[in-house]
């Protein structure tokens, strides 16, 4: 009998705690998000909310086809306090923190999936050198002609020379071509690009504030006409120490970082302490790349690239897989919270224009350079359109203009608008060209 | 521009002739000393890059720390609290007066983590992880068993009132009294179990009885530490109403939490493979879980170790612990190094003698209470003396309840900074007689699994 009645009551209470339970959560959350809760217990519900919007960014990924990167910026721009009106992520510093820890991740995975001979073939440094140069000068000369200041013409260049090849190389997965000449192209010019972009971007951030380019035009004929004056010392100097420190680091970071790895994580046995030397070694390269004024990913990049050389890659790569998978949504959601709507709503025209402008620059240029390394045309066209996309390097650039005073909030919401347009839609026509390409071939 | 590609392949063309020139490595090292002196004397300060830093420091020293410790042999926790000490800024004003003086060193001493509490959060990132690791390899059946019952009771009742009897004979008030007697009671697991798992002992007996009876110790302390405080501020039916919460939270939080994981287990984690989606969904899960442990006023630690013991059921229960244990080699160092570095080694030395008295007290009374309970539960005696020894560690529990107790008024400062010094005290001990202990305990474990073998293959031969 008694049991009788405890069989019947003991799924009935279940149930009810349970009920209850998920009324304290939600409450919980309420408080959370609405109330005034200690800031130090606030950073876990921060991170736990984070980490949540990231799995909902990645089921959408599977339903919409579209890069997760894309997806979490657009979340970060819906959460942000131009559209809530109110601030649900208090702690400012951490969230900083995990995406800086998440950009350095991304360049270091970057950086591990490379390897310095396909890299830098002719072909690739022919595509990456034009791909550079010709949207760095439509962009500052766009910028310069509609009236932008000169600080933010060079952000609009430099961001506009990255190459995102993520979406790209999904689809030549999908469709099975990576083996193909032009997808080597592709990857290799990209990352190209993107070294390069990172070390235009690097000198840019050194310009010293406050000049404009006549200035700048006027300093350096006046070294012509009288040698060099104090003004332009007091110009030309702290990039003069950029470009030094620069040279010696990655020349110095290389063969130290060569030796380093041959002679103490190659001895190493043990998979943890190899794997914690790597991050560590990733960290003081970011971290010193930091402090000498180029930006804490080309560290990370440099780092990763040099560990290729490990005999330790494969377990280091395993293991990075889950810090990356923390911090990276990060960085991308807390880019998108940065973006104030309202900009991105009034300056809709030049946002269209210059993605128009981004997208025919690299057309342009890559494909102009697949043809002088001996492509057809039809293959010079699909490593155009497979280059076109700016995604998250571009956000990057324009995220540390933004940290860094250099770009207003319009100028940030601009430059992340075109990069999320302009890798929305190239892929679209890349995937045209390869189903074309192959009726063409049977 | 173009010539940046050509110049890392010159750089490599010229370390495989072994002709290069020294002069670039050397300057690169320079700069890399330069920057480091720069960045811990903290004589360009810029906080974006200093949390970064201390990140960056920590990684670096908790690597040295690795090092040394295989050479001395010793366990890594022991040897990473101990250089937090050594970076802390107590221990460097105190210490530098003596040292000569040098033209090149700063006359005052370096603040080397001045964004503390970035750091506290990475910390405590890092005990969720190792809470969360631990909780991933026990098995719920081996942790609580109607055995140790004596054990859980005297492990409270002991150190409780040897503490309360301590500060009632030393003149301390009652609230004082019960305060330090609460402080006390708490083990810390972290510390203990992250020794044991160096031994690769886990899996014993002994460690999973250490991990029951911990993990019950910290919710009854808790308890207590919400009936003092309510106490000491004095609103009477406060005391009742915030206790009765968090009894029924906390029961609440147990069983519906669990039958929660169980779903989000059984219809997100177990379908389909494990890709990122799987891992962003535990970590968010296990996040959220430790928060609402941390709100309802249980603490993370609880959070963290019951959402591990529940992910045990998932399938991909040993991919996770991989995951798990990459993430925690970023975070757990940070944890241990800021251990070290809450010690207020002037404190120490002021108030030496009622430090190594209380220390003593401490480890005594856990020895005590946790080995006659061991030996009650049916426990060999080399066992008992481990599970007194591993339970003797206080940790973030006892920290809590001292700072409770700081901002109820009841203790003063200088109270404050000597049970939090004989906190960590009890942290440092409990490694060096652990590490004696365990492998006496594993050469007996493995002799008996020999017996039993031996036994075995007797009984098979007789038939």
């Amino acid at each position: 009998m008694v049991r009788k009645i405890v069989s019947k009551v003991y799924p009935i209470t279940l149930a009810a705690i349970f009920v209850l339970f998920v009324i304290l959560l939600i409450s919980i959350i309420r408080t959370s998000i609405f109330g005034e809760v200690d800031l130090h217990k606030y950073a876990f519900f921060e991170i736990s909310l984070l980490l949540l919007i990231a799995v909902l960014a990645e089921i959408g990924v599977l339903h919409s086809k579209q890069p997760s990167a894309i997806l979490l910026l657009l979340v970060g721009m819906l959460m942000s306090e131009s559209v809530l009106h109110f601030n649900i992520f208090k702690d400012e510093e951490l969230i900083q923190l995990f995406a800086q820890l998440g950009a350095i991740f991304l360049l270091f995975k970057v950086g591990l999936h490379s390897s310095f001979k396909t890299i830098f073939s002719k072909e690739n440094a022919v595509v990456g050198a034009l791909g550079v140069l010709l949207p760095f000068i439509v962009g500052i000369t766009y910028a310069l002609a509609t009236g932008g200041n000169f600080a933010y013409s060079m952000f609009l260049g430099a961001a506009l020379t990255a190459t995102s090849v993520g979406v790209t190389v999904s689809i030549l997965k999908e469709k099975n071509l990576m083996k193909e000449k032009f997808a080597e192209v592709i990857i290799g010019a990209a990352i190209i690009d993107d070294v390069l972009g990172l070390l235009v971007l690097s000198f840019i951030l050194n310009v010293p504030a406050g000049y404009e380019l006549p200035q700048i035009v006027s300093l350096f004929t006046s070294v012509f006409a009288n040698g060099l004056t104090p003004e332009f010392l007091e110009f030309a100097l702290p990039l003069g120490q950029v470009i030094l420190s620069t040279i010696v680091f990655l020349g110095g970071g290389i063969i130290a970082g060569k030796w380093f790895i041959k002679n103490v994580i190659d001895k190493l046995e043990l998979d943890n302490m190899s794997f914690l030397m790597a991050i560590a070694f990733l960290h003081l390269y970011s971290y010193v790349a930091e402090v000498i004024g180029l930006s804490a990913i080309v560290g990370a990049f440099l780092s990763g690239l040099l560990l290729t050389g490990s005999r330790h890659i494969k377990n280091i790569e395993e293991k990075v897989y889950p810090l990356e998978t923390i911090f990276v949504p990060i960085f991308f959601i807390s880019l998108g919270l940065l973006i104030n709507v309202n900009d991105v709503i009034i300056f809709i025209v030049p946002i269209l224009i210059i993605s128009v402008l981004a997208v025919l620059t690299k057309v342009i240029g890559c494909g102009a350079g697949a043809v002088l390394s001996k492509m057809n045309k039809q293959d010079a066209m699909i490593v155009g359109f497979g280059m076109a996309p700016r995604g998250e390097v571009a956000l990057i650039v324009a995220s540390i203009g933004f940290a860094r005073g250099a770009l207003d909030p319009s100028g940030y919401a601009i430059i992340s608008a075109v990069a999320l347009l302009t890798t929305i839609f190239p892929p679209f026509v890349m995937n045209y060209l390869i189903n074309k390409r192959k009726v063409v071939q049977k | 521009m173009r010539t940046i590609p050509e110049l890392i392949e010159n750089s490599m063309h010229r370390k495989r002739e072994k002709q290069s020139s020294p002069l670039i490595p050397i300057l690169f090292g320079v700069i890399l000393l330069v920057i480091i002196a720069i960045s811990i004397f903290n004589m360009k300060p810029e906080d974006q890059k200093s949390g970064f830093f201390e990140i960056v420091f920590i990684l670096l020293m908790a690597i040295v720390a690795h090092a040394f410790s295989v050479n001395i042999n010793k366990p890594m926790v022991l040897v990473l609290i101990f250089v937090g000490i050594l970076l802390s800024n107590s221990f460097l004003s105190t210490i530098w007066p003596y040292l000569p003086n040098l033209k090149m060193i700063p006359i005052d001493p370096p603040n080397v983590f001045p964004n503390m509490e970035v750091l506290q959060t990475f910390a405590t990132f890092g005990l969720i992880i190792l809470m969360l690791k631990v909780g991933l390899k026990e098995e719920i059946g081996h942790m609580f068993r109607k055995d140790d019952i004596p054990l859980i009771i005297l492990d409270v009742a002991v150190p409780f009132a040897i503490g309360f009897l301590y500060a009632q004979y030393t003149g301390g008030s009652f609230l004082f009294s019960m305060f330090l007697a609460t402080a006390l009671t708490a083990t810390s697991v972290g510390v203990t179990v992250s020794v044991l798992e160096e031994f690769k002992a886990i899996k014993l007996p002994f460690a999973e009885t250490i991990m029951g009876v911990a993990v019950i110790d910290d919710i009854i302390s808790l308890a207590l530490l919400a009936i003092i405080t309510s106490l000491a501020v004095g609103a009477e039916s406060q005391t009742i109403l915030n206790l009765g919460f968090l009894l029924i939270a906390g029961i609440f939080y147990l069983i519906a939490g669990a039958k929660l994981f169980g779903l989000i287990v059984e219809n997100h984690i177990d379908k389909g493979g494990f890709d990122q989606e799987t891992l962003l969904i535990v970590l968010a899960s296990v996040f959220l879980y430790s928060y609402v442990a941390e709100f309802i006023g249980l603490s993370t630690i609880l959070g963290a170790f019951f959402s591990g013991l529940l992910l045990t059921k998932s399938k991909y229960r040993h991919k996770i612990l991989v995951f798990a244990k990459a993430i925690g080699a970023l975070f757990v160092p940070i944890f241990f190094i800021s251990l070290g570095l809450l010690i207020d080694v002037q404190a120490v030395l002021k108030f030496w003698e009622p430090v190594l008295i209380l220390t003593f007290v401490a480890v005594g009374a856990k020895i005590l209470g946790c080995g006659i309970g061991a030996l009650l539960s049916r426990k060999s005696i080399t066992e008992s003396l481990a599970i007194g020894v591993g339970m003797a560690a206080r940790g973030e529990v006892s920290l809590v309840v001292v700072l409770f107790g700081l901002n109820a008024g009841v203790l003063t400062s200088n109270d404050y900074s000597i049970i939090s010094a004989v906190v960590i005290i009890t942290i440092l001990v409990v490694p060096l007689l652990l590490n004696r202990l365990v492998p006496k305990i594993i050469s007996l474990d493995n002799l008996r699994k020999a017996d039993q073998n031996k036994e075995k293959s007797n009984i098979r031969y007789l038939s």
